[in-house]
C-alpha cells in the first residue's frame, strides 16, 4: 500500500497518536481537572478487578476482623500476575484479601482505565473535542479475565468454557494485553485534546 | 516405547486395609526422606507418555496453592453440622479436615497417631485421599491431569496424580504411594462417631476467605459441583452418567470398580463381578459413606466424580 493510501486511511479513521510526553502531560491535565471522575472510575474498576481475582468476596457477615499472615510472602507469585495475600480485612458482608503485588497491578490498571474514561467524560461534556473513546473502554475488559481460583481459572468456570493449554496461555497474556491497549488508547485520545 | 513404560501398577494402591492407617503394613520408607512407596507389578491404564502429554502444566505456579504444613486444630465450634469433612483415624486417633479449608490448600501434611500422613483433596474431581508421607511432605505441583490434582513430594520432586496415587514423572516414577482410607462425611456425623475428634483449624498460616469456596458449595451443593461442564479436557470421556455424579470407587492389581453412591445408599449393598472376582460395596449409614471389599478383604475406597474416574479408568466395572 502506498503512503498516500496510508494517510488517506488514517484520515478516514481519524487515527492519531500523541507522543508519550504529550500523552502524559495532557492526561495529567484532564485528570487534574476532573479528579472525582478519575477516582470514581478507578475505584470502581479496582473493586471489579479485586473481585474477579478473588481478593474481594462475600462473607457470612458480622463484625470486623483483621488477619495477618507471613509478610515474607508479600511478593510471592502464585500464578500469572497473582500474588499471595498477606493480610485480610473482614467487614460486614465483605472479605478483602490484601496483597501488595495485586494492589499494585490492580491499582495501575485501574488508573489507566480511569484516565481513559476521563477523556470520554470530557468528550461527552465537550463534544467538540471528539475524543470518543470506545477503545479505551474495551481495553479494560481483558484484564478482568486474569482471575485464577485455586486450580481453575474463574473466567472459564463462570463462562462454562473448557480450558486448554492454549487458552491458558492466551489468558496469561490478558493483563499485559489490556495494559498495552489502554496505553495505546490513551495516546490516541490525548492526541485529539488541546489543553 | 520402552517396556518399562507399561510396567506400572496399582496393586498397592488397593491393598491397604480398612479405615485405620495403623492396620497397614507401615513398612517401606516410613521414616525415610522419600515418601514410602511400593513397587508396582501390573499396568496403569495408560502409558507415561500419554500422562505426560495430557497433563495441563502450570495452571498455577508450583506451590501456588500452598499446602498446610503446620496444621493446628480446634473443637470445630464454628463448623456447621452439615459441612463436609474428611475424617481420618490413625492408631485409634480421629481427626477431621474441613472441605472448605482443603478446597483452598488441597494438601495437609500432618502427623497423627505418631504417623506422618498427607490428607489430600482435589475440588475439581471431588476426591479426598490419604497417603503416607514418610519423612517428606507433599506439595501442589500446579499441574492437572484429567482435572485432578498432581502432587509432588519435596524429597524427589516426583509427580503423582492424586487419583492414580502413583509416580508418573520423576525419580519415583512407576512406584505407588501407600494410601489409607479417608472418610467423606459431615461434621455432625463424624462428631457423633468420634466425639473426641478435633478438626483442622482455619488458622492455617495463610489468609483466605474459607467461607467462599471458589467452585461452589456442598452445603447445599451448588456451582461447579452440580454443573455438567468440565473445566479441563480429559483423557477419556464416558457419558453414561452425569459427569459430577458421585461414585464410590476402588481398584486393585486386576480391576477398577465404581458404585453409584446414591443407589448404594438406597440399596445398602451392591456387588459387581469383575474378571471372576466379586467386589462388594456396603453403605454405612452412620457416616454416610461406603466400604468396598474384594473376596471379603477390604480395599481402600473413596468418593469420586464420575468423569474423573472414567477418565483415569475407562475400563472400570460399574454398578
Amino acid at each position: 500500500m502506498s503512503s498516500n493510501s496510508n494517510s488517506s486511511l488514517r484520515e478516514r479513521l481519524n487515527v492519531g497518536f500523541a507522543p508519550p510526553r504529550e500523552t502524559a502531560s495532557r492526561t495529567r491535565t484532564v485528570v487534574t481537572d476532573n479528579p472525582r471522575v478519575f477516582v470514581a472510575v478507578s475505584l470502581a474498576y479496582l473493586t471489579a478487578y479485586l473481585f474477579v481475582i478473588g481478593d474481594l468476596s462475600l462473607a457470612p457477615g458480622g463484625g470486623f476482623t483483621v488477619g495477618v499472615a507471613d509478610l515474607s510472602n508479600a511478593f510471592r507469585r502464585t500464578s500469572g500476575f497473582y500474588f499471595e495475600p498477606v493480610a485480610s480485612v473482614a467487614a460486614g458482608r465483605f472479605y478483602l484479601l490484601l496483597s501488595p503485588g495485586n494492589l499494585l497491578i490492580g491499582g495501575s490498571v485501574a488508573a489507566l482505565v480511569g484516565a481513559n474514561l476521563v477523556f470520554s467524560y470530557v468528550s461527552i461534556r465537550e463534544p467538540a473535542c471528539e475524543t470518543h473513546n470506545r477503545v479505551g473502554m474495551l481495553s479494560a475488559v481483558p484484564a478482568l479475565t486474569a482471575g485464577t481460583a485455586c486450580c481453575a481459572p474463574t473466567v472459564f468456570l463462570a463462562l462454562g468454557v473448557q480450558a486448554s493449554a492454549g487458552l491458558l496461555a492466551v489468558q496469561s497474556l490478558a493483563l499485559p494485553f489490556s495494559v498495552a491497549l489502554l496505553l495505546v488508547s490513551l495516546s490516541m485520545v490525548a492526541s485529539r485534546v488541546t489543553v | 516405547m520402552k517396556r518399562r513404560e507399561f510396567v506400572v501398577s496399582a496393586s498397592a494402591l488397593a491393598t491397604t486395609a480398612s479405615g485405620c492407617l495403623g492396620s497397614t503394613d507401615g513398612g517401606e520408607g516410613e521414616d525415610g526422606i522419600a515418601p514410602p512407596t511400593r513397587d508396582l507389578s501390573t499396568p496403569l491404564p495408560a502409558s507415561y507418555e500419554m500422562y505426560r502429554e495430557e497433563t495441563v502444566r502450570d495452571v498455577v505456579s508450583k506451590d501456588g496453592i500452598p499446602s498446610i504444613d503446620e496444621p493446628s486444630f480446634d473443637d470445630g465450634e464454628k463448623v456447621d453440622d452439615g459441612d463436609p469433612v474428611f475424617g481420618v483415624v490413625v492408631e485409634g486417633e480421629p481427626r477431621a479436615y474441613p472441605q472448605d479449608v482443603l478446597a483452598q490448600h488441597e494438601i495437609v501434611n500432618d502427623t497423627l497417631g505418631g504417623r506422618n500422613i498427607a490428607v489430600t483433596y482435589c475440588p475439581l474431581t471431588g476426591t479426598a485421599m490419604g497417603f503416607k508421607r514418610g519423612g517428606t511432605t507433599f506439595g501442589v505441583s500446579g499441574d492437572l491431569l484429567n482435572s485432578n490434582l498432581v502432587m509432588y513430594d519435596r524429597a524427589t520432586d516426583t509427580r503423582y496424580p492424586q487419583v492414580l496415587g502413583a509416580g508418573i514423572e520423576g525419580e519415583l516414577r512407576g512406584e505407588s504411594l501407600v494410601p489409607f482410607d479417608v472418610t467423606w462425611t459431615t461434621w455432625r456425623r463424624w462428631r457423633d462417631r468420634h466425639p473426641d475428634s478435633r478438626i483442622l483449624s482455619r488458622d492455617t498460616g495463610y489468609v483466605r476467605n474459607y467461607d467462599d469456596d471458589p467452585y461452589g458449595g456442598y452445603n447445599p451443593k451448588t456451582g461447579y459441583y452440580t454443573s455438567d461442564s468440565l473445566v479441563f479436557s480429559v483423557m477419556n470421556r464416558d457419558d453414561r452418567y452425569p459427569p459430577k455424579k458421585v461414585f464410590v470407587v476402588a481398584r486393585d492389581a486386576e480391576n477398577s470398580v465404581a458404585f453409584d453412591k446414591k443407589r448404594l445408599r438406597n440399596e445398602e449393598e451392591l456387588s459387581v463381578v469383575a474378571g471372576g472376582t466379586e467386589y462388594v460395596a456396603t453403605y454405612e449409614d452412620g457416616l454416610g459413606t461406603a466400604t468396598v471389599e474384594r473376596d471379603g478383604e477390604p480395599l481402600t475406597s473413596f468418593d469420586a466424580m464420575w468423569f474423573a474416574w472414567a477418565a483415569f479408568y475407562p475400563d472400570t466395572y460399574v454398578e
